[in-house]
């Protein structure tokens, strides 16, 4: 692979000056380098520059997934210690972000560690967590829980 | 979270196990069937047939839509007829991914349909603890991981079927069940880059491996007199647990033809090799006249670059001395890592002998590492007597843990 430089620019205006290789780690950009082959400056609108820089620091990361053991697990731990860095506002920015930039392991990743977050909580907890508003009348919800009671057997107790 | 498109909700909701996901439909009318679009179902079922129901409404919505992940633990008797039903369901549905486990001591129950054999679009595979049925014809040809473990089959055939007739695994994981009906394993594929095997304790069954593109190979057995490996690829890594081989008399002849022949084999393998390949040996050394056979084992493996030893039950503290008269070639030309693990109670001379055959001559060591549990009063003693020993390669690291 070349090691063109390619410069990506966010929605307020900071540019990210990467390998060509990392670009393409962004399935957007890859489609774009694939229609016409001169770019060499991308506007991305979608995303600001604070987490853009985050999307291309995984994506340098990633660069080359080499298969042998050692380097699975050394990633997977890079992995989980860069996604203690971000709060859930972040962890919601990234997801929208790796969605509109195609960047598949970092979306598998993000939803990984959101779905975690979620299995811990009551529904009460995501609600106050993630600022879900409750709009079920009392009534509503209690047919809610009926509908599906198996889901809901346990007593709802937040899990230490 | 609320804001986000239904399809990035769904991406993290097909991350929960089922009854997760349907919890969420309490949260706000938005969520309400939000659940619904995810198309993994994922049961842990102390009661099955708790959401036996639930499963069947499951399908409905999906009536017309993959399914893309079938997930269940389960854990009681009932689950027998709805697993053959529900596996021949998903199979129609474009399933990518199954993986079912029975929590039962004994692979007893939960007959594999028919259908799984012959499902065009799976690529993930997973089966505990369940017990596969006799089949003439098997085509998976999509499947690239293949994790079976303590599955039994009714007909010794079908495992090596499910090998040979998925053309493109690359990872096979195999945790022997000791009744499994299995004589001989022959792990053949122009494709798998990883083979994982545990439970190989029997001594009565073979294991074949030929596999060209192998990268990672690990074993653990207690007898590698079975094993036969025919093709182990140019850069394969062999990580060999054989920790069981301690039962063995190192003064038993017949074993020690027996591992003289395995590492012949493998440095048969080697022979072919490019010369960046490693071989991770784990050998138990159960005294010391073993490391004299240690070292003749060596001179089969011309291109070895890491070793792993652990010492274990070392009862008889002969004071056999190291003799042997002519140094491995790999010490001279390939080895760099060479590890001493230590696991029971005592001293710490074999060691200290065997680290100092290593440093005084291996020519390119780069790292010697010690490890036990139990010498915190002797660390200093070691540290000294390590420092004295005349080190053959200048830039030899030596690492107490």
């Amino acid at each position: 692979m070349s090691s063109n430089k390619i410069v990506l620019t966010s929605s307020d205006g900071e540019s990210f000056e990467v390998e060509e290789v990392v670009a393409r780690k962004l399935q957007i950009v890859g489609h774009m380098l694939e229609d016409d082959c001169v770019i060499n400056e991308i506007p991305l609108q979608n995303v600001t520059g604070d987490i853009l820089s985050m999307v291309i620091e995984y994506c340098k990361t990633h660069v080359d997934e080499e298969e042998s053991e050692e380097a699975q697990t050394k990633l997977k731990t890079w992995d989980e210690e860069f996604m203690k860095k971000f709060d859930i506002k972040t962890l919601l920015q990234i997801i929208l972000a790796a969605n509109y930039l195609n960047v598949k392991g970092l979306l598998d990743l993000v939803s990984q560690t959101i779905a975690d977050t979620i299995k811990d909580y009551t529904p009460e907890q995501i609600r106050e967590v993630f600022g879900v508003e409750n709009d079920y009348t009392e009534e509503e919800e209690a047919e809610v829980r009926k509908e599906n009671a198996w889901a809901f057997d346990e007593a709802d107790t937040p899990k230490p | 979270i609320s804001q986000l498109p239904d399809h990035l909700i769904c991406q993290i909701l097909s991350h929960l196990p089922t009854k997760e996901a349907v919890r969420t439909s309490i949260l706000s009318t938005r969520w309400r069937n939000l659940w619904q679009l995810v198309p993994v179902l994922d049961l842990n079922g102390r009661e099955f047939r708790l959401f036996v129901s639930f499963v069947g409404r499951f399908f409905d919505i999906h009536k017309d839509s993959c399914i893309q992940k079938l997930c269940l633990r389960i854990s009681d008797q009932a689950g027998k007829s709805y697993l053959t039903s529900w596996i021949d369901l998903v199979t129609r549905r474009r399933i990518q991914h199954i993986d079912i486990s029975h929590v039962f001591y004994r692979p007893e129950f939960g007959d594999i349909p028919l259908s799984l054999y012959t499902c065009d679009t799976l690529v993930h595979l997973r089966l505990s603890l369940l017990t596969m049925v006799n089949v003439e014809f098997v085509s998976l040809p999509c499947l690239k991981i293949l994790h079976l473990e303590f599955v039994k089959y009714t007909n010794e055939t079908t495992l090596d079927k499910l090998i040979s007739c998925s053309p493109v695994l690359e990872d096979l994981t195999i945790a022997k069940y000791s009744e499994d009906n299995a004589n001989v394993l022959q792990v053949r594929s122009q494709t798998l880059k990883r083979v994982d095997i545990h439970g190989w304790f029997d001594r009565h069954t073979r294991l074949v491996i030929d596999t060209p593109l192998l990268q990672f190979l690990m074993i653990q057995t207690h007898s590698i007199k079975n094993i036969d490996f025919i093709n182990l690829g140019f850069t394969a890594k062999v990580d060999m647990d054989a920790n069981w081989l301690t039962t063995l008399d190192p003064n038993d002849l017949s074993n020690r033809s027996m591992m003289r022949d395995f590492f012949t084999s493998i440095s048969r393998v080697k022979s072919l090799v490019i010369s960046y390949a490693t071989i991770k040996v784990y050998i138990a050394v159960c005294s010391i006249s073993n490391l004299e056979m240690l070292l003749n084992l060596l001179k089969s493996c011309p291109k070895l670059e890491s070793l792993s030893l652990k010492l274990f039950n070392y009862k008889k503290k002969k004071k056999a001395e190291v003799m042997s008269s002519t140094v491995p070639p790999c010490l001279v030309s390939s080895l760099k890592f060479v590890k001493l693990e230590s696991h029971e109670l005592f001293g710490c001379g074999t060691e200290l002998k065997v680290a100092r055959y290593f440093l005084e001559n291996s020519t390119i060591l780069e790292k010697l590492t010690l490890r036990n549990d139990y010498w915190e009063e002797n660390v200093n003693h070691i540290r000294q007597t390590l420092h004295a020993i005349p080190r053959c390669s200048s830039t030899c690291e030596v690492v107490l843990l």
